[in-house]
């Protein structure tokens, strides 16, 4: 059974797999207006990658601006400053498969490093094949 | 010997009885035939498939499950028969009612405007390329028009899910959906759980950790591509975000 699979089986976003805690998405708790900095490492080039974010608060993205986003390996730059209001921040991984966009199937999963300072990193897998890293990005948080 | 037969079982009171007791003993076959040749009655439901929640959650979700499996037996019959079911008093009033039902399955988002969905719609123009030929152009409020190119026959996995039936007549909403679904369910991507339904016309299924809930994809009716609910906006999209790409389920 897959994480994906456990995910629904156990109503959670978070199980323990293959020696793994695997994330569907993790949230940020955001007690001040932020700048997330998304630092991409690396992207599989099989097919596009991405990092949604989602907030309860606007995100802006030099002059776009919006509660949604995703940040594409093959449209952003290697590294975005996001400006975030305080509130939630969530973050997951999507891919793009047949012109659509997918994300939380099949061997789709993230692992989250322990924090250093204010920065993280996260490992994740899109919904094809075993789990692996197709996606990896770092996290720095700071107050704006 | 029949005379005595007569006399004893089928004189006076008895006559009632026996004609009582055979009817009972029939009705009593046809219920024990009946229980037994439902297989979806009383059934096993795994774990994985068994649903949580409040009681009206778990009814709402049974009674879904329950529609979508006769969704995805009567598009197979449309597939194979051009209607919804070989019943000899099924009409076509019936056939109506039946394909709405199973249109009602996938509700139109409420974030669409309606206006929208009154403009005509192009079949079969699934790339930018251009290549796949024009399946046909489809307006509410007249009837279809079929191009030439227009594949038709009897439609089996691995068809354009827009084929028409042999006399022409386009796909339901619900029938398109399950081919999308067939289809597609030998792509590795859903997984094994999610690969299974889609092998019998159903949807696949996510957890949605945003809301907590457990999501079905939906089709996008004028490209036949499987997708989700949602847009995501890139700040960095040049010119149309193609990736924003929104279901358009009816």
């Amino acid at each position: 059974m897959t994480a994906a699979e456990r995910w629904i089986d156990e109503r959670t976003s978070s199980v323990d797999h293959d020696g793994d805690t695997v994330h569907a998405a993790v949230t940020v708790d955001l007690n001040v207006d932020s700048i997330v900095t998304v630092r991409r490492l690396h992207a599989t080039d099989e097919r596009p990658q991405g990092l949604a974010l989602d907030a309860d608060q606007s995100l802006m993205v030099g002059d776009v601006t919006n509660a949604r986003m995703v940040l594409w390996s093959h449209s952003a730059p290697d590294e975005v400053e996001i400006v975030a209001r305080a509130g939630r921040l969530t973050l997951w991984n999507v891919w793009e498969a047949d012109g659509a966009v997918h994300a939380w199937v099949g061997a789709a999963g993230m692992l989250l490093d322990d924090p250093a300072g204010d920065t993280t990193r996260l490992r994740a897998s899109d919904g094809f094949g075993d789990r692996t890293i197709d996606l990896e990005v770092e996290i720095r948080i700071r107050a704006a | 010997m029949i005379g005595e037969f007569i006399d004893e079982i089928l004189s006076g009171d008895r006559v009632v009885f026996s004609f009582v007791s055979v009817w009972v003993i029939a009705g009593t076959i046809w219920i024990v035939l009946d229980w037994l040749g439902n297989t979806s009655r009383g059934r096993f439901v795994p774990e994985a498939e068994q649903h949580h929640g409040t009681r009206a959650e778990r009814l709402e979700a049974r009674r879904r499950q329950r529609a979508e499996d006769d969704a995805a037996v009567r598009s197979t019959l449309r597939d194979a028969y051009g209607t919804s079911s070989l019943r000899v008093t099924w009409t076509t009033s019936h056939e109506t009612v039946a394909i709405d039902a199973d249109n009602q399955l996938v509700r139109p988002d409420p974030r669409r405007p309606a206006a929208s969905l009154r403009e005509p719609v192009r079949l079969g123009t699934f790339s930018e390329s251009g290549v796949e030929p024009l399946l046909g152009t489809f307006d509410p409020d007249t009837p279809f028009i079929v191009e030439s190119a227009m594949p038709r026959g009897r439609w089996s996995v691995g068809a354009d899910p827009l084929m028409l039936s042999r006399s022409g007549k386009p796909p339901t909403a619900a029938t398109l959906r399950a081919r999308v679904w067939k289809n597609h369910a030998g792509d590795p991507m859903w997984g094994p759980a999610n690969q299974e339904r889609m092998r019998a016309g159903r949807p696949p299924q996510r957890h949605n950790p945003l809301t907590g809930k457990v999501e079905t994809a939906v089709v996008d009716l004028r490209t036949a591509r499987p997708g989700w609910r949602g847009e995501l906006r890139d700040p960095f999209a040049t010119v149309t975000d193609t990736a924003d790409t929104e279901a358009d389920s009816a």
